[in-house]
């Protein structure tokens, strides 16, 4: 039980993330009756990594999570987790992973001392009292240890069913949407959380459908909707795919005509919503130098005007013509 | 096996610490009891005593007439039938019959008094034979004037709380298999608990087992509490073997969890559970003889309550508790018991679903 390891093996002789995929994933496929809920996907876990599933909510994220987790049977593929074959042992692969599932419900009327005790020795693991004092100091609810459930904040119980996802000390650690519903600094304190996991040693699998989450949390990220896999590479990869792209934004009082915005130099799309204006761009300087001059030449004043480069929202759009958040 | 006792251990510690539960399980049954007690018990504390052959000769009706005048007697007079009868009834604590005296004494007093309520039945008898022995110093020094002979007699007729108790802990083992059961089991579905369970190598079969086996040890802690209540706040008669009684409450326990198991296939949430669950169990208290004999009840209600497996477990655990009754004796309730536990069990491997929905 060498969970908070030295720093130092963390990495392994050719750094973060790299040697044979721990998980394997090929042609996975999940119906519901008409419903494909998991279309053929592939995928590649490398060891000691944060691998992000991103993709709206019904886009089957869930449902992969589960088949890899070995809770649900697939219809077709293969799945193999650190060795395992998780459709012939889905016992097996319980040994060496830690889950923890998107509602966090927990038995009512124990403590987290006695849930981290309890499902310990669920999950074949250490049951002493130093162990789950561990898991209660890793996850940092020390005076919160002997409360109940019901007693516990949403953030806190998040951290209670990470430190159950740990108690056999898994070599995998899968976490389905685990920051959904908490505020900004919990969400924080969970995403240090998760760090901490992978610089100890563990390779952590999470869904998410907060684009921020998967661009400063995760190694790699897979892009998911409709069951598939779109896009699966590092954050700052998908984001360079899309070109030297940027967005300019600014509030205009009069309207401007569309196809004049859109011939300024480097613009590859534009549009004006509601007095809201908004260019896409390979170029900011010279869509920006472009851009004020005409609005000086036309006496339009541009309020709020800001630049931003490409994010993974961004990513999701120009692959699926949808934004994240519909 | 580790996994397995942990989870005993944390399952006893919830059913301890659920205050609704334990209320239902145990305060509850206990608050019927003492209710009971109460609207059943006026303070009226005299012996009945039944006479026959008063006129036998005078000293005899003497006798008789200073009990009348004595207080604590309550008399009534018949024939030596009737009065038997009375007593077999419960109705009568002690019979006294006299007859002409044989050798030496005036008069022959044979008591007859109820064995299965030791506790008035033998306060009833000292009271009558030191009162006919206190006579026969008076009347007479030396020679007893009244031979006094003593009968016990098994009463069949039971006192109303020696009826009710067996059946209020029937009702208690029903409500904590059934209610209890299915409104857990289904909560933990519709909660995802049951799934969260299913992510760690711990078998759902042993999940189950572990649930069943500190059920089974709630039900006998019921048991042990309800009878214990029952003796100290109802004088209950216990004259059967406890060993038989709580190898009744084991099996009792086991056919009304797996009810509860069939309600928890069929309900989709805790709401239509616990409805489900009271849709069953609350006809069953009034029909299954917990509060009033079936025998009492119209000819048309005889087939229906028939298939009531409740009255199976309150007849079983009555006989068990208040006659002196043997397992093998009860042969035909521990049968129901055991069928019951069987079917429900099989309907439910065939219909309990660990998800809540199909996705």
């Amino acid at each position: 039980m060498n969970l908070i390891a030295s720093a130092l093996d963390r990495h392994g002789p050719d750094g973060p993330g790299s040697g044979d995929p721990i998980i394997r994933i090929r042609g996975l496929v999940k119906r519901y009756e008409a419903f494909t809920a998991v279309d053929n996907v592939d995928l590649s876990v490398r060891r000691n990594e944060i691998f992000g599933i991103l993709g709206p909510n019904g886009a089957g994220k869930t449902t992969t999570l589960e088949m890899v987790e070995g809770l649900r049977t697939p219809d077709a593929g293969e799945i193999q987790v650190a060795g395992i074959d998780v459709i012939r042992d889905p016992v097996a692969v319980k040994r060496v992973i830690g889950v923890q599932l998107q509602t966090t419900a927990l038995f009512d009327h124990l403590s987290a001392h006695e849930l981290i005790e309890l499902f310990s020795a669920l999950s074949g693991g250490d049951t002493s009292a130093a162990w789950v004092d561990r898991l209660i100091g890793l996850v940092q609810l020390e005076e919160k240890a002997t409360a109940k459930v019901n007693q516990l904040s949403g953030g806190q119980k998040q951290r209670l069913s990470i430190a159950l996802a740990l108690v056999n000390d898994p070599t995998v650690l899968f976490l389905d949407e685990p920051t959904t519903g908490l505020d900004p600094q919990a969400r924080r304190n969970l995403w240090d959380l998760v760090r901490q996991l992978r610089d100890s040693g563990k390779t952590v699998v999470l869904t998410t459908h907060y684009m921020e989450e998967a661009e400063y949390l995760c190694d790699r990220v897979a892009v998911m909707d409709h069951g598939r896999i779109i896009a699966c590479d590092t954050p700052l990869a998908l984001v360079q795919s899309l070109g030297e792209s940027a967005t300019i934004r600014a509030r205009v009082e009069s309207d401007l005509d569309r196809s004049v915005l859109a011939s300024l130099p480097g613009v590859n799309g534009a549009s004006v919503v509601d007095g809201q204006l908004e260019i896409h761009t390979d170029d900011v300087p010279a869509t920006l130098m472009a851009l004020l001059q005409l609005a000086e030449r036309l006496g339009i004043r541009l309020d709020n005007l800001s630049s931003s480069s490409a994010t993974l929202e961004d990513v999701f759009l120009s692959y699926t013509g949808r934004s994240l958040r519909e | 096996m580790k996994a397995f006792r942990y989870m005993i251990v944390a399952n006893l510690k919830m059913s301890y610490r659920n205050r609704t539960a334990l209320f239902w399980n145990l305060a509850f049954p206990l608050i019927f009891i003492v209710l009971f007690q109460f609207l059943f018990s006026g303070d009226d504390l005299s012996i009945d005593v039944g006479i026959v052959g008063e006129d036998t000769s005078p000293v005899s009706q003497e006798v008789v007439s200073e009990m009348r005048g004595a207080e604590g007697f309550n008399i009534s007079t018949g024939s030596e039938e009737s009065e038997l009868d009375a007593l077999d009834d419960g109705d009568r604590s002690v019979v006294v019959v006299f007859s002409p005296g044989t050798e030496g004494s005036e008069l022959n007093a044979r008591l007859y008094w109820d064995e299965t309520d030791p506790q008035l039945g033998q306060v009833a008898l000292g009271a009558v034979s030191q009162f006919l022995t206190e006579v026969n110093v008076g009347m007479m020094s030396g020679v007893p004037v009244i031979a006094i002979e003593e009968e016990a007699v098994e009463s069949s007729g039971i006192e109303y709380m020696d009826y009710l108790i067996p059946g209020i802990l029937a009702m208690s083992i029903m409500n904590t298999g059934m209610i209890g059961l299915a409104s857990a089991f289904v909560t933990y579905r519709e909660r995802g608990i049951l799934r969260r369970v299913r992510a760690t190598p711990f078998p759902l079969s042993s999940f189950i087992m572990a649930r069943i086996l500190s059920q089974l040890v709630v039900a006998v802690a019921q048991a042990v509490v309800l009878i214990t209540a029952g003796v100290l706040i109802a004088n209950l008669a216990i004259n059967g073997n406890l060993l038989y009684v709580l190898v009744m409450v084991t099996l009792g326990s086991l056919a009304f969890l797996s009810l509860g198991f069939v309600v928890a296939a069929f309900a989709r949430n805790q709401e239509t559970a616990d409805s489900l669950a009271n849709a069953f169990t609350f006809p069953m208290l009034f029909l299954g003889g917990v509060f009033f004999p079936v025998d009492s009840a119209p000819d048309w209600l005889q087939p229906i309550m028939r298939l009531i497996p409740l009255r199976y477990l309150a007849d079983g655990l009555r006989n068990l508790m208040i006659h002196d009754a043997t397992l093998l004796d009860e042969w035909s309730n521990v049968l129901v018991m055991i069928s019951t536990a069987i079917v429900g069990f099989g309907l439910a491997l065939r219909f309990f679903r660990w998800e809540s929905s199909n996705t």
